[in-house]
Order: C-alpha cells, then sequence, then structure tokens
C-alpha cells in the first residue's frame, strides 16, 4: 500500500498515475515457485545491502515509524518472519556476504534488464526464502496475492524455470521441500548477516533482532518489484513522504503554471498541499523524527537490564501498530462520526475531531447533491444508500459542529461556491474537481488530526492513559479513518461514474489516501514510546531530558 | 483555491512565534500566503506556534529549517515582551545563523493601554540584530509588511550569495522550474486531469 503512495508520488510521474506494480505481485509468483532457482546465483541480495548495513544498528525498536515506514509495509509480514527467525539461528555461514556487495550492486545496477535472468533469480530467491519461512515456522504467510501472480509471469521472460517448477510442485508451496529451505538461505544468510553485524547487543537483545530481520524480510520482497526501484531512488534522495510528496506537488504546479490559467484544474496532491496536508505531515515527521532520536539516547543510557526490560514494553508498543485492526468498521457516516469523537475522547488528549468531521461531512454532502438533483439518470440503489447515509451523518454532525471551528468558514464558503457551480452547470468537470478536492480534504484533515494528538500526547501533562492503550485506540481511530476515505472514494467513483467519467481514478486517490493515512499513523509510535518512557519513570526520565 | 497562482519561485519557511498570556494554539497551524519580492512571487509557508513556556518541548521541534522567525510579543503587556529574550535564545540556537529574525510589537492599535514603547523594543531590535515593526493584527496595519521585510531581508541574503539555497536547512525552496515565461510550455502537457481548456 504504501509502496503505491510513493511511487505515485514520484514527481517524474503524474501523482495520479496507477501503480502498476504491488510488491505482493511478486511476493505472490515467488511464492507460487519457491523451489524454481537450480541457481542460488551469486546476485542473491539485491543492492538493499548497504542501506540496511547503514541502518541504526543497535536499536531498531522503534524504526519502524520513521520514514521506513513509507516503504514496507511491514504489518503482514513481519510477524510471521520474526517467528521464523527465532528458529533460523541455525549457523550460517555468512563470510562471502559482505565481498558479494559491491558484485551485487553492479549485477543489480540495471534495472532495465528486469525480467532477464535477474528476475528468476530474485524472485526465486524471495521465493524461497518464503518457502524456508513457511517450512520452518509452518505457517503460512498471509499474501494477498492471486491472480497478479500470473501476470508477472507473463512478463517474466527468464523465468522458465518457475514454470517447470511449478509443474513438480503443484501445491506450489513447497512446504516440505528441502532444496528449497536450503537454498532459502541465501536471504537469510543476508540477514543474519545483517544481525551480525548489529552487534551482540541486538542479537542478545532478542526481539530487536526478530524484529530488525522481520524488516530486512520485508526489504527483500520489496526490492524484487521492478516499481519499486523508483520509489527507492527517491527515498534515498529524500527520504521522508512529505518531502517526496512536496516534490510531486511542485512538480505539478509547476506544470500548472505553465498552462495558459484557466478552470480550475484538480490535482489531488496541491489540493492535499492547500488543504495543509502535506504541512501537517511534515510536522508530524518532524515529532516523530524527535521522538525517535530521544527513544534511543534514552534507551542508551540504561544499563543493561533496565533497557531489556524497556526494550521489550516499547516492542509491545510497536506490535500494537503492526497488528492490522479491522473489526472496526465504519459502514455510514453516522458510525464514523460517533467512533472519531469516541476514540479521541478516549485518548484522553484534548484532541476534537471538528475540522475532520466538517470536511467529510462536506463531501459526503456534496455526493447527496450532485446525485439528488439528476434522477434521470442510471442512479440505482447506490444512490438512495448515498444519500440517506449522508443525511444521517449530517443530522449528527449538526449537533455536534454548529459551533466550532471558525477560522474554516473561508474554505467552507469556497467549497460551497464550487458546489453551487457544479450543479448548475452540471459538469463533469466540477464534479471530478469537487470529488478530489474533498477526498484530499478529507484526507489533509485526517492526517492534521493525527498530528495534533501526537502534538498533544508530547505536550502532555500527565499521562492520564498508558500509551499501550493510547496505541490501540490510534489504530483504531486510523482505520476508521481509513475506512471513511475509502467509503468517501467509492461514493465519488459511483458519482462520476454517473456523469460518465472513469471511476478507476477516484478510487486510486482513495488508496493514496489511506496510505498517507496509515503513513501519519505508524509517525505516531515514537511519539507514544516517548510518552511511555516519560510516564514510565517520570524522575529518572526528565532528568535525564534535561540532562540532554 | 485551484486557481491560486502556482507560479512562485520561492517558497520560505516563516515560523511566528506569538508571546501571549493566552495561547491562541496549541502546537503549530499552518497558513500560507503569496507575496512578491523584486519581481519574484514568493510562497510563504507558515508555521504559527505559540511561544508560551508548556508548549515549549513541542513548538521548538518545528523552528529549525526556518528562513524566517516572526517574534511577536504585545505592546500592551510588558509580560510578552519580557519573554522575548529566552524564546530568541531557543530562536538563534534551533535556526540557522541566516535565519531572519524580526520582532513584531503586535496590537499597535491600543496606543492607549502601550506598555512597551516603540523606543525601548526598537533598541532591543538593534542590540540583537533583529528587524523590528510594530504592527495590528486587529487592523491589519504593517502585518503585510512584516512578512513583506523579512522576505526581502532573506531575498537579498540569497541574492548575495550568505543564504546557501542548498544547505539542508535554509528554509527555502528554489523552484527553478517555475515559469515565469511559459518555459515549459512547449513541453506537451498531457489533460488527464480534465482541465476544460
Amino acid at each position: 500500500m504504501s509502496q503505491s503512495a510513493l511511487s505515485d508520488a514520484d514527481p517524474s510521474l503524474d501523482i495520479t498515475s496507477p501503480p502498476t506494480q504491488h510488491p505482493h505481485t511478486d511476493t505472490n509468483s515467488c511464492h507460487d515457485a519457491p523451489a524454481a532457482v537450480p541457481t542460488p546465483s551469486v546476485p542473491l541480495q539485491p543492492p538493499f545491502i548497504p542501506e540496511s548495513l547503514g541502518l541504526p544498528q543497535e536499536m531498531t525498536v522503534a524504526d519502524s515509524a520513521t520514514g521506513e515506514t513509507a516503504e514496507v509495509p511491514a504489518e503482514q509480514l513481519e510477524p510471521t518472519a520474526e517467528r521464523q527467525v527465532i528458529e533460523c539461528d541455525q549457523p550460517v555461514s555468512l563470510e562471502a556476504e559482505a565481498a558479494e556487495e559491491d558484485e551485487k550492486e553492479k549485477g543489480w545496477g540495471g534495472w532495465s534488464s528486469w525480467g532477464k535472468s535477474l528476475l528468476s533469480s530474485t524472485t526465486s530467491t524471495v521465493g524461497q526464502s518464503l518457502t524456508s519461512v513457511k517450512t520452518k515456522a509452518g505457517e503460512a504467510l498471509r499474501l494477498r496475492m492471486t491472480s497478479v501472480g500470473e501476470e508477472v509471469q507473463k512478463e517474466d521472460e527468464g523465468a522458465e524455470g518457475k514454470k517447470e517448477n511449478e509443474d513438480k510442485d503443484p501445491s506450489g508451496s513447497g512446504e516440505s521441500s528441502a532444496s528449497a529451505a536450503a537454498s532459502g538461505r541465501g536471504v537469510f544468510s543476508t540477514i543474519t548477516h545483517a544481525v551480525q553485524n548489529t552487534g551482540k547487543s541486538v542479537i542478545s537483545g532478542g526481539l530487536d533482532a526478530l524484529e530488525f530481520i522481520g524488516k530486512k524480510t520485508m526489504i527483500v520482497l520489496a526490492e524484487s518489484d521492478p516499481g519499486f526501484k523508483k520509489t527507492k531512488t527517491l527515498m534515498q534522495k529524500t527520504v521522508s513522504l512529505s518531502q517526496i510528496l512536496k516534490e510531486a506537488k511542485e512538480k505539478e504546479r509547476a506544470r500548472l503554471g505553465s498552462q495558459p490559467v484557466c478552470a480550475p484544474t484538480a490535482h489531488y496532491g496541491i489540493l492535499f498541499d492547500d488543504y495543509q496536508g502535506l504541512s501537517h505531515l511534515e510536522a508530524l515527521e518532524i515529532l516523530s523524527n524527535e521522538s525517535e532520536l530521544k527513544v534511543q539516547a534514552y534507551l542508551s543510557s540504561l544499563v543493561e537490564e533496565e533497557q531489556e526490560e524497556l526494550k521489550k514494553e516499547l516492542i509491545f508498543i510497536k506490535n500494537i501498530f503492526i497488528k492490522q485492526q479491522e473489526e472496526e468498521g465504519s459502514a455510514n457516516g453516522e458510525e464514523f462520526v460517533s467512533v472519531l469523537t469516541e476514540l479521541l475522547f478516549e485518548l484522553h488528549v484534548a484532541a476534537t475531531p471538528d475540522k475532520l468531521n466538517k470536511a467529510r461531512m462536506k463531501a459526503h454532502d456534496w455526493v447527496s447533491e450532485v446525485e439528488q438533483p439528476d434522477p434521470t439518470e442510471t442512479v440505482g440503489r447506490e444512490t438512495q444508500e448515498d444519500q440517506s447515509g449522508g443525511e444521517a451523518s449530517h443530522g449528527e454532525n449538526e449537533t455536534e459542529e454548529s459551533k466550532k471551528d471558525e477560522e474554516q468558514q473561508g474554505e467552507e464558503i469556497k467549497g460551497g461556491e464550487d458546489e453551487e457551480t457544479e450543479r448548475d452547470t452540471g459538469s463533469i468537470q466540477a464534479v471530478y474537481l469537487s470529488s478530489v478536492g474533498s477526498l484530499a480534504e478529507v484526507t489533509a484533515r485526517s492526517i492534521e488530526q493525527l498530528h495534533k494528538v501526537a502534538e498533544l500526547i508530547l505536550h502532555g501533562q500527565e499521562l492520564e492513559k498508558p500509551a499501550r492503550d493510547q496505541a490501540n485506540i490510534l489504530s483504531r481511530l486510523t482505520c476508521a479513518m481509513c475506512k471513511e476515505v475509502e467509503c468517501l472514494a467509492k461514493k465519488f467513483s459511483d458519482t462520476l461514474f454517473l456523469v460518465g467519467v472513469s471511476e478507476k481514478d477516484c478510487v486510486l486517490k482513495g488508496s493514496n489516501s489511506t496510505s498517507y493515512i496509515q503513513t501519519a499513523f505508524q509517525l505516531l509510535l515514537p511519539v507514544l514510546q516517548i510518552s511511555h518512557i516519560q510516564s514510565q519513570d517520570i524522575s529518572q526520565a526528565a532528568s535525564f531530558f534535561v540532562a540532554e | 483555491m485551484a486557481t491560486a497562482p502556482y507560479n512562485y519561485s520561492y517558497i520560505f519557511k516563516y515560523i511566528i512565534i506569538v508571546m501571549a498570556d493566552c495561547p491562541h494554539t496549541i502546537g503549530v497551524e499552518f497558513g500560507t500566503r503569496i507575496i512578491e519580492v523584486s519581481g519574484q512571487k514568493i510562497k510563504l509557508q507558515i508555521w504559527d506556534t505559540a511561544g508560551q513556556e508548556r508548549f515549549r518541548a513541542v513548538t521548538r521541534s518545528y523552528y529549525r529549517g526556518a528562513a524566517g522567525a516572526l517574534m511577536v510579543y504585545d505592546i500592551t503587556r510588558r509580560s510578552t515582551y519580557n519573554h522575548l529574550s529566552s524564546w530568541l535564545t531557543d530562536a538563534r540556537n534551533l535556526t540557522n545563523p541566516n535565519t531572519v529574525i524580526i520582532l513584531i510589537g503586535n496590537k499597535a492599535d491600543l496606543e492607549a493601554q502601550r506598555d512597551v514603547t516603540y523606543e525601548e523594543a526598537k533598541q532591543f531590535a538593534e542590540e540583537n540584530g533583529l528587524l523590528f515593526l510594530e504592527a495590528s493584527a486587529k487592523t491589519g496595519e504593517n502585518v503585510e509588511d512584516a512578512f513583506l521585510e523579512a522576505a526581502k531581508k532573506i531575498y537579498q541574503n540569497i541574492q548575495d550569495g550568505s543564504l546557501d539555497l542548498n544547505a539542508a536547512e535554509s528554509g527555502v525552496q528554489h523552484k527553478p522550474s517555475a515559469p515565469q515565461g511559459g518555459r515549459l510550455s512547449n513541453e506537451p502537457q498531457p489533460q488527464r486531469e480534465g482541465c476544460g481548456c
């Protein structure tokens, strides 16, 4: 998910361009063809190695919440990988690995030659490692992968071996294949090597190592995605998501500036920035990075026992962030508002969802408006549902909102004008603009909400709620926001479909939106961790931070 | 909103630190503004923070990478003026040496309730190498000027080379590609966003 957002944000592409590759795609294909590789060839390790060695080597407790989160949607894989690694302590010879790095860099220099033998070796390597994971942990990686794998196969000229292999092993998983497990060592040896490099402290840290390995595994997977290359280049250059988005936006802005000024042009990235989404994301990144540094500094100031103890606690919090929260359904608007309000209240920080509520209410109202005046078109059941949803949320919102948020008026009014003109002219253009604009606004407000929560937590007087509880609540909150955005995107596509625009685009932007929100959520992890530390031992931590 | 001019050539990050007895915001609020200096359109990205002790831990995180800092006190409340020096120290420590700091005495419309004289603040500003203005957010007097004065100074620093745009935290983004004369117009632009023209 994050990848798609990032590759969309690639300034060299249009931000709206559909992500063509998903990491899962390859994961999948590999997964299907685990024992494919006759040659555990030299370029087993993609060029992520140098980068991985440059990672914080001592403490990786919280690092998934920094910039890296953006590139690695590790939620699903990490836990599995971690479990796996526990058993993966067999001494693997690693000596050659470091020496091979340079070669690999060369060998991998040409991503363009994707589809050649490189592909087969990578994918199969990854596949093997996954198989190995499966074999050892006895647990399938729950990868969202289905038909995509076939596409990859088609593209993949050099992977005939894979096919053969599938024939040999129709189960596709090769659970018990000893050879797969053995060649899987390629990747794991890399990993183990990296772990060794991180020093004894990490290995003795146990969980840290597992975490680290989990991340490496994800990077291996991500690297096998050709579409990831651009993202990765970008990441090396600019690191933070807000930076990338900023560049994308500026590029687009420059493009717009060069055009004769005419009708307003909808560009999600620019609108997202106009609603200050980018600024809030940037500010949240700042807080996140600073918190991360503080966490690391504090950890390293502790004696070993205390350190281990604290790490466990921090990892506990981290695991809450990794877990996928699916149970929270916000099928209709009413529910979203109350869920949002309730969760924010539960957090025990003085954050109110006014702006966000207002934005989404506006969005839903707008959908209703578009659909209402045109009953002649092929409206259908969905419209009715939308309308009832919209109305319900409207009523709900009115009571909660009425008097708040004066400063938002300016924007609201502007938006209102847009809506009016759109209704009068019935212009497709306007419908499209409003859709994209609303989506951008709700997304920006969601991120603002998470940023405010971060500020309030950091500002925190006395911590009223344990950080782990807050983490759980925030996870649910994020989930609710994402669902809401998806739901909105869906409505917009339906609406656009009504007026004759391909609906794909809006859905895409919806997925951008959710990955921005997810990224923002992950940025909260170090914030909660430092908050936890500060509440744990107030006197000790306080003196530490003052001394610092 | 979508018709905003997108052809500015620079973005400056401004941090506003408002000394006040009751904070107008927790953390940071954002605003943007387009101004023009020497024929160049400049977009100001404004980070608006409260200069209150209890928020300091959070807000000072945002100072880094500001091209301009606007320190605002209330001319009718000496307490706000008295806090300036410690916040100035913060701002100096956390921003880069080229960050332009401008001191702004707010509520200039309330002359009758004045508690800090113009001369006193002016002297403080001079001693500390700050630009100085009195303004009124209420009437809007001098507000634009405050943004503009700081921007001029930053722009001057860019022109004479004392502000390195390539430095990580200059607080300035240059947009060389920003078309001043439709330089990009020869590039075929796909109209996939559905621009009607």
